[in-house]
């Protein structure tokens, strides 16, 4: 080798691999969207997402082996939710972490969804975030909430009356299925 | 009516959600792992050093030796240089150009990397015979599928668009990144931030190498101090840290090419998050 040369040398070919990059960029605002479903709180669910990214960072090479990464971090968004004790701690995390200032007007007009959101009961709201906004059918449901099916279509049926019901009443109108 | 909400609310919200900086992330997850790698190692010598074991090894073996006496609290190995040995892991110092005037680098090492201008790690040098520099060089000259490092230098000159250099010997932070980004085989990934390095304030950018496009005759990205520093070919990434000492710039500059391992650059990423500067000695 050329001494006088700062090189590592070699060739590489054309294949690119997915990396955590790659999945941030595609998947980070999906998820968030999703765990404000799941939440109520989009503060929390950016929160707990940029969370699970930083856990699947400290995973290294084993998070390169999970064969779906938005599901793995979904679930472990998700996880993190169930443990409350965690919420304090986490929500200072967060805003440290944050950058860029979200629109809250966004957020706002959107009140009406978001509010009968939370009036949810949490295990209906969990179902109603997952089946609405990822898009995810009721067996996949199923096993990421480790409940049984049908559980889930439950749940989403109820879900889905007691966010008609709570639309209707918040625009004045009489509750209906 | 709910469902058509629930598909505006969506929507609304994944397009007004700001990204945080992934860097900060990134960071922040290989800090976690390398504080649970520090608390088993640490477990690790507690247990061995009561048996004597630690001592013992390191006694059997040429090569690194502890830089600091033990009143230090801590093992930091001067870093070889070029010689093309495999490292043991550990806290390695290495002194920038050979200039005693400049602070030095310490950075933790992951075991399992080669001795070059700075550490490096490539295809086949694991199966390289242990211990053989020679064994070393030949892998790292057979053409391996990937290759990755850290270096430090001194920049000088840079390529710019239609087949020119810019000398910015001497320059600061901030123009010799903009010259970088400049740079016309170069995409930036990352574009110019503020950064600190152990209290020394200087920019950090990421690129990426494009496909050549035109022929140039000194096909080079820059020249340094201590030589050339070519292109490594389309896809590989480029990392630096341009430290601003004392008007003297510095530059913290590490790769991957494209198909490097994604554990193996972490462990690349996590050199460079462990690196900090230590003043030189005034005596």
């Amino acid at each position: 080798m050329d001494e006088d040369t700062v090189t590592f040398g070699g060739p590489w070919s054309s294949s690119d691999p997915t990396s955590l990059r790659d999945v941030f960029d595609s998947s980070y605002r999906r998820l968030v969207t999703q765990l404000f479903g799941v939440t109520g709180s989009m503060d929390e669910a950016e929160d707990l997402v940029q969370e699970a990214f930083v856990r699947a960072a400290a995973a290294g090479r084993r998070f390169a082996k999970v064969e779906n990464p938005e599901a793995w971090l979904r679930t472990t968004a998700i996880n993190q939710h169930r443990s409350r004790w965690r919420k304090r701690r986490n929500a200072q995390r967060a805003r440290a972490r944050m950058t860029a200032p979200r629109d809250p007007e966004a957020v706002e007009s959107h009140l009406e969804i978001v509010t009968a959101l939370r009036a949810l009961p949490e295990a209906q709201r969990h179902v109603i975030a997952l089946f609405y906004l990822a898009d995810l059918p009721v067996e996949t449901i199923a096993e990421e909430l480790g409940v049984p099916a049908g559980t889930v279509k439950s749940r989403l049926s109820r879900g889905r009356e007691a966010l008609a019901s709570h639309l209707a009443y918040s625009e004045g109108g009489v509750p209906h299925v | 009516m709910s469902e058509r909400l629930l598909e505006a609310f969506r929507e609304e919200v994944e397009s007004s959600t700001p990204l945080p900086d992934f860097e900060l992330i990134s960071a922040a997850g290989r800090n976690r792992r390398r504080r649970r790698h520090t608390v088993v190692a640490a477990v690790t010598a507690c247990v061995l050093g009561v048996s004597g074991l630690v001592a013992s090894t390191y006694g059997d073996r040429p090569g690194p030796q502890p830089a600091r006496g033990p009143d230090s609290g801590s093992l930091v190995t001067p870093f070889p240089g070029m010689d093309m040995t495999t490292l043991e892991e550990g806290v390695y110092a290495l002194q920038p150009f050979g200039d005693p005037s400049m602070p030095e680098l310490q950075f933790e090492l992951p075991a399992g990397w080669n001795a070059w201008l700075g550490p490096n790690r490539y295809e086949g040098l694991d199966e390289a015979a242990p211990g053989d520099p020679r064994a070393n060089g030949e892998a790292l000259d057979s053409d391996p599928e990937w290759l990755l490092g850290m270096v430090v230098f001194e920049p000088q000159w840079f390529a710019q668009a239609g087949c020119t250099m810019v000398d910015l010997s001497g320059g600061d932070p901030r123009t010799i990144a903009q010259a970088l980004v400049g740079s016309p085989r170069l995409e930036v990934v990352a574009r110019p931030g503020p950064s600190d390095l152990s209290g020394h304030r200087g920019v950090h950018l990421r690129l990426r190498e494009r496909a050549a496009g035109v022929d140039c005759e000194q096909d080079a990205l820059m020249t340094t101090g201590t030589g050339v520093a070519q292109y490594l070919g389309r896809g590989t990434t480029y990392d630096a840290r341009v430290i601003d000492i004392d008007g003297r710039p510095l530059v913290v500059w590490a790769a991957w090419t494209r198909d490097a391992p994604h554990d193996e650059v972490d462990d690349l990423l996590g050199i460079v998050d462990s690196v900090e500067l230590v003043p030189p000695d005034p005596s």
